[in-house]
C-alpha cells in the first residue's frame, strides 16, 4: 500500500469513527457538554453533527472532561 | 478555580517578556521582516497563466496541452495589426515592418506575416469572393487600354499616350470613370513629389492596384521572448514592436494605424492596468485608513502601532509564501487583502482592550497582561478559525487557490504573533493613552444602537430576518463569470482591437477549436458545426483552397482575353533620349493646357476631379522644368520617368500570373501555411468562430456546450477558461462546507456551548447571503479578481461573531459588552477594510474594481450583521434565558 493510499485508509477510518461518535454524542452527549443543548430538537443536533465528527477527538475528551466533573 | 487555557497562560508570559525588553523585540521583529521582504522580492513572481493551477486530470487540460503542443504557433503570440485607409500605404508598411521584425530573431522567434504572403498575392483574384470578383473584373476591362498603352511603352511617351486617351474620354460626352481621376491624381502625386526632390514611396501604379486589390488592414502574427524577471514580463517585445513600427513610419500623423491584440498584448495591458489601480487606491485607501482610525481611535501612537504591526506581519507572510509555494498566482497576490482585511482586526482589537486596561490598571505592564488575558483567547480563536478556513483550500482541486490558502493560512498565525509582540513593544515605547472619550456623533450613534438593540431587538430582528429569507432565494443565482476577458479594460487597445478582429472575422485567441483526424473528418465537423446557432463560421484547412474555382477561373479567363493586349505587350526597347523625353514632357503640358482650357461642367464631380489633378500635375512638371539648364532639366525629366512608370512592368507580368491561377489543391498551399492547420501527423484543424461577443460568458457557454455535442474534445481559450471557472466554482464549494464544518468544531470544542457556537455565525451566514443575493439581483458576477471575497467575509464575519460572543462570556451582560470597547473595535476593523479596499471600486480593472464593489457590500452588511443582528439576537436570548454560565478561561 502506498503511503498516498495509506493516509486516505487513515482519513477514512477517523471520518467513520466521527461520524459514529457524532451521531452517539449529538444523541446523548451534547446535553452533558452543554445543558442549555438538552432538549434541543432534532435539526438542531444534526447541524452540529459534522463539525463533532470532523473533530471528534477534542469532542470526546469534552465530554470526558465534562462527565468527569459531575 | 477559574480554568485557564494554556495559550493565554503562554501568551501572557510572552507579552510580559515584550513589555520587559521592547527594544530587542522590535529589533528582532524588523530585521526578520526586512529580511522576509528582500527574500520576497527578489524571488518572487507572479505566474499569469490560471491553467498552470489545474490539475493535468482534467480532460479540458489534457486536450489545450495536446493541441498547443500539437500547433505550438497558437502559443503566447502577439497580434499586430497594421492599419490605413490608404490601402497601399497599410501594405508597404506592413511588409517594411515585417521586414524589420525578421531581422531581430532573438526577440521575435516566430514572424508570421499571412495578409502579405506570396501564395495569396499570387492567387489573389481565386480567393476574392464571387462578387467582388466580377467587380474586379469590371475595373480591369476599364483600365485594359491604358494598361495596354503602358506596357508597350513603359516610359514618358507611353505617359503621354495614356494622357492623350484619358483626355479624349475627358472630352467626350460620356460618364467620366472614378478610375481617370484616380490615375491622374496618382501622376500628379509623383510628379509634385519629384519636383520637391522627395521621390513617393510607393509607386502611383502600384498605389492604385493595391487600393483595388489590397486590404486595408495587415495582420502580422509573431511570438517572442518574455522577460519573466520583470514585473510585466511582455514589456521589452511589445516596446520593441511599436519602436520598429515607428521607425518604418507607422505612427500618429503617418495615416497608418498600429494596433497590438493577442494573448500577450492583453496580458500585459491587464497587469499594466491592475498595477497602476492599485496604486491609485493604494493611496487613497491610505488616506482612508488614516481617517477612519484617526476617528475611532484618536490615538497616533495607537494607529501607528497598529500600522507598523500590519506592516511587519506583511512582510513576515511575504518570506513564509516564498518557503510555503515559492510563487504568487492571479489568486494567491490577492493574499495581502486578506492579510490586511484580517491581520488588522488582531492589532485593532488588542489595542482597543489595552487602552480600555491602562485606564484601569496601575502601570502599562499590569494593562497589557489583563488586555492580553481578556483577549488573547479571543484573538486567537479568531486566527484559528481564519487559518482554518483558508487553509480549507489546500485539498481543492485549484491549486492557485490552495496556494491561497496556504499563504494566509500561515499569515494569520504571524498576523497573531505580530498582534502579541510589536503591537504592545511599541505601545511601551511610546506609552499607550487610556481610551479617548468618543466623539459626540459616535457617542450619540452608539449609544441609539445600544438603545435599539436591547429594548427593540425585535424591530431589528424581524426585517433581518425576512431579508435574510428573500436573500436565500436569491443567493443562489449568483454568477461566476470564468471569462479573463472580462476582467480587462474595455477601453484598452488590446480589447478594442480583438473586437474590431472579431467583427471582420479573423481568427483570434478567443475562438474553439477541434482537431479532426483527416480530411473527411474536417468537412464532416466543419459541416456540423457551422449549422449550430452561435456559429458564425468554421475555418478549416480546407479555407486555404479557393471555393469555386472552376467558375472563377472561367471569369478570369474572359478578363486575359480583353487584357490580352496589356500582357503581351512587347515593351519599346531602346530608351527615349533626354532630348525625346523633354520633347514628350512638352507633349503632355500641351495636351493639359488644352484639357484645362475650359472649366469643367459644374455637374460633374468627376470631371471637377479629373481637371484638378490635371492642374496639379501641369503645375508640377512646370516646376520641374523651370529655369534650368538643359542637361538639369533632361537628368529631371529622367527621374520623373522613373518614378511614373516604376513598377508597370512587373505589375502587367503579376496581372498575367493572376489571371491564369492553375487549380489550387490543400497540397498546393506552402508549408508555412499548411503546417498551421494541418498536423506532422495529418490530423487537421479546426477554428469555430463565435458570432456573439466572447466576453458574454452566457453566450459562450452555451456556444461550448453545443459544439462539445459534436466534438467532445473542443479546446481552445474559452474552453480552457471554462473548465478553470467549474474547477474554481467547485473548490469554492468544498472549501466553504469543511471550512463550516471545522470552524463550527473549532467553535464547540473551544466555548464549549452549542448556541454559542452557532451565534458565533450569525454574521457570517446573514452577511454572506445578502451579499450574494444582491449581487446576483444587481449583475454583479463573481471573477477570478473578487473571488477573495469569500473568504474574506468568512474569516471576518467569524472573527465578529467571535469577539461579542467572547465578550459577553466575559461580560454576561449585553448592556455591558455594548458599552465596551469591543462594539467599536469591530467597527473600526469592519470600516479599515472597507475603506482600504472599497477604494477599489474607482480602477479601470474591471475585476478590481468588482472587488471594491462587492466587498464594500459585505462589509456593509457585515457591519449591520455585527451591531445589530448579532446584538439583537443575544439580547433576546438574554432576556428569555438570563446571563450564560461562568465564562470557560475567557
Amino acid at each position: 500500500m502506498s503511503g498516498v493510499e495509506l493516509g486516505l485508509a487513515v482519513a477514512g477510518i477517523y471520518l467513520a469513527a466521527g461520524l459514529v461518535f457524532g451521531l452517539i454524542f449529538v444523541t446523548l452527549g451534547v446535553g452533558r457538554v452543554d445543558p442549555a443543548a438538552r432538549g434541543a430538537p432534532v435539526q438542531f443536533r444534526l447541524i452540529i453533527l459534522p463539525a463533532v465528527a470532523a473533530l471528534w477527538p477534542f469532542m470526546l475528551v469534552k465530554w470526558f472532561t465534562g462527565t468527569r466533573a459531575d | 478555580m477559574e480554568k485557564r487555557w494554556g495559550l493565554v497562560w503562554a501568551l501572557e508570559r510572552l507579552v510580559a517578556g515584550v513589555v520587559r525588553r521592547p527594544w530587542l523585540t522590535l529589533v528582532l521583529a524588523f530585521l526578520t521582516a526586512a529580511g522576509s521582504f528582500s527574500v520576497a522580492a527578489t524571488t518572487l513572481r507572479i505566474n499569469t497563466d490560471p491553467s498552470a493551477f489545474v490539475s493535468s486530470d482534467e480532460q479540458f487540460v489534457r486536450n489545450f496541452r495536446e493541441f498547443q503542443a500539437v500547433f505550438s504557433h497558437v502559443k503566447q503570440t502577439t497580434l499586430i495589426v497594421v492599419s490605413s485607409e490608404d490601402r497601399a500605404e497599410a501594405g508597404r508598411a506592413a511588409r517594411a515592418l515585417v521586414e524589420r521584425l525578421e531581422g531581430e530573431p532573438e526577440i521575435f522567434t516566430s514572424v508570421f506575416y499571412p495578409t502579405g504572403h506570396p501564395f495569396y498575392e499570387r492567387n489573389a483574384f481565386l480567393f476574392l469572393g464571387p462578387e467582388r470578383l466580377n467587380e474586379v473584373v469590371e475595373r480591369l476591362a476599364a483600365a485594359q487600354a491604358p494598361l495596354a498603352i503602358l506596357a508597350r511603352e513603359p516610359n514618358l511617351a507611353g505617359i503621354q499616350e495614356f494622357l492623350s486617351l484619358t483626355a479624349r474620354a475627358y472630352e467626350e460626352p460620356v460618364e467620366l470613370p472614378a478610375l481617370a481621376g484616380d490615375m491622374m491624381a496618382g501622376l500628379a502625386d509623383t510628379a509634385e513629389k519629384v519636383a520637391a526632390g522627395r521621390p513617393p514611396a510607393l509607386p502611383w501604379f502600384e498605389r492604385l492596384l493595391t487600393r483595388e486589390f489590397g486590404a486595408s488592414d495587415h495582420l502580422i502574427i509573431v511570438q517572442g521572448s518574455l522577460d519573466f524577471d520583470e514585473s510585466l514580463p511582455a514589456k521589452t517585445l511589445l516596446k520593441r514592436i511599436r519602436d520598429l513600427a515607428a521607425e518604418v513610419g507607422i505612427g500618429p500623423g503617418s495615416g497608418v494605424e498600429l494596433r497590438l491584440t493577442g494573448r500577450v498584448p492583453l496580458e500585459y495591458e491587464e497587469l499594466k492596468s491592475a498595477q497602476s489601480s492599485v496604486t491609485l487606491a493604494g493611496l487613497v485607501s491610505l488616506a482612508a485608513l488614516t481617517v477612519i482610525l484617526s476617528l475611532g481611535v484618536r490615538s497616533f501612537r495607537v494607529i501607528g502601532a497598529v500600522l507598523v504591526t500590519l506592516l511587519t506581519g506583511l512582510a513576515w507572510t511575504l518570506g513564509f509564501a516564498v518557503v510555503a509555494v515559492g510563487e504568487l498566482n492571479i489568486l494567491s497576490v490577492a493574499f495581502a487583502v486578506l492579510f490586511i482585511g484580517l491581520g488588522i482586526d488582531f492589532a485593532i482589537h488588542f489595542a482597543l482592550r489595552l487602552q480600555e486596561a491602562v485606564g484601569t490598571e496601575s502601570d502599562f505592564a499590569a494593562a497589557a497582561i489583563r488586555a492580553t488575558e481578556s483577549q488573547g483567547r479571543a484573538i486567537g480563536l479568531c486566527a484559528l478559525t481564519s487559518a482554518v478556513g483558508f487553509l480549507s483550500f489546500l485539498p481543492t482541486d485549484y491549486r492557485a487557490l490552495a496556494d491561497l490558502g496556504a499563504i494566509s493560512g500561515g499569515g494569520m498565525a504571524l498576523a497573531y504573533i505580530a498582534a502579541f509582540t510589536v503591537l504592545p513593544a511599541i505601545l511601551t515605547i511610546t506609552g499607550a493613552p487610556a481610551t479617548v472619550p468618543r466623539l459626540p456623533f459616535a457617542k450619540r450613534a452608539s449609544d441609539a444602537i445600544r438603545t435599539l438593540t436591547l429594548e427593540h431587538p425585535r424591530k431589528i430582528l424581524v426585517p433581518a430576518g425576512l431579508a435574510g429569507l428573500l436573500a436565500a432565494f436569491a443567493a443562489p443565482h449568483v454568477v461566476f463569470d470564468y471569462s479573463t476577458l472580462g476582467l480587462k479594460d474595455p477601453n484598452s487597445e488590446s480589447v478594442r482591437t480583438l473586437e474590431y478582429l472579431q467583427s471582420k472575422g479573423v481568427k483570434t485567441d478567443f475562438t474553439l477549436n477541434v482537431i479532426a483526424s483527416d480530411g473527411a473528418e474536417s468537412r464532416r465537423l466543419s459541416a456540423e458545426i457551422a449549422r449550430i446557432d452561435g456559429v458564425e463560421a468554421v475555418d478549416s484547412p480546407d479555407t486555404l483552397v479557393p471555393s469555386e474555382q472552376d467558375e472563377k477561373r472561367e471569369t478570369l479567363g474572359e478578363a486575359v482575353q480583353f487584357l490580352w493586349p496589356a500582357l503581351n505587350a512587347k515593351p519599346r526597347g531602346e530608351p527615349l533620349t533626354g532630348a525625346e523625353r523633354l520633347a514628350e514632357l512638352q507633349s503632355i503640358r500641351t495636351r493639359l493646357a488644352a484639357l484645362l482650357a475650359a472649366p469643367p461642367p459644374a455637374d460633374d464631380p468627376a470631371r471637377a476631379r479629373f481637371q484638378a489633378e490635371a492642374r496639379r500635375l501641369d503645375a508640377a512638371i512646370a516646376r520641374l522644368l523651370a529655369g534650368e539648364a538643359q542637361d538639369a532639366m533632361e537628368a529631371d525629366a529622367a527621374k520623373l520617368e522613373a518614378e511614373l512608370v516604376a513598377g508597370i512592368p512587373e505589375r502587367v507580368a503579376w496581372l498575367g500570373e493572376a489571371l491564369a491561377p492553375p487549380p489550387l489543391g490543400l497540397e498546393d498551399a506552402p508549408a508555412e501555411l499548411r503546417e498551421r492547420v494541418v498536423a506532422s501527423d495529418g490530423r487537421y484543424l479546426l477554428t469555430v468562430k463565435p458570432r456573439e461577443d466572447v466576453r458574454d460568458v452566457a453566450a459562450l457557454e452555451r456556444l461550448i456546450e453545443a459544439v462539445a455535442r459534436i466534438a467532445p474534445e473542443v479546446t481552445g481559450r474559452p474552453v480552457m477558461e471554462a473548465g478553470i471557472g467549474s474547477v474554481v466554482v467547485r473548490s469554492l464549494v468544498e472549501a466553504f462546507a469543511i471550512a463550516s464544518i471545522l470552524i463550527l468544531g473549532i467553535l464547540l470544542v473551544s466555548l464549549g456551548n452549542v448556541r454559542e457556537s452557532l451565534l458565533v455565525l450569525v454574521p457570517l451566514l446573514w452577511a454572506g447571503t445578502l451579499t450574494l443575493a444582491v449581487s446576483a439581483l444587481a449583475g454583479l458576477a463573481f471573477n477570478f479578481a473578487n473571488v477573495i471575497l469569500l473568504p474574506l467575509i468568512l474569516g471576518l464575519g467569524v472573527d465578529s461573531g467571535i469577539h461579542l460572543v467572547s465578550r459577553f462570556r466575559n461580560r454576561h451582560s449585553m448592556t455591558e459588552v455594548l458599552s465596551s470597547s469591543t462594539p467599536r473595535a469591530v467597527l473600526l476593523s469592519v470600516l479599515t477594510t472597507l475603506g482600504s479596499f472599497g477604494s477599489l471600486a474607482l480602477s479601470s480593472h474591471n475585476g478590481i474594481k468588482s472587488m471594491g464593489l462587492m466587498l464594500s457590500l459585505a462589509m456593509i452588511f457585515l457591519l449591520v450583521a455585527t451591531l445589530l443582528v448579532l446584538p439583537a439576537l443575544m439580547a433576546v436570548f438574554e432576556r428569555h434565558e438570563g446571563a450564560p454560565d461562568s465564562p470557560d478561561g475567557a
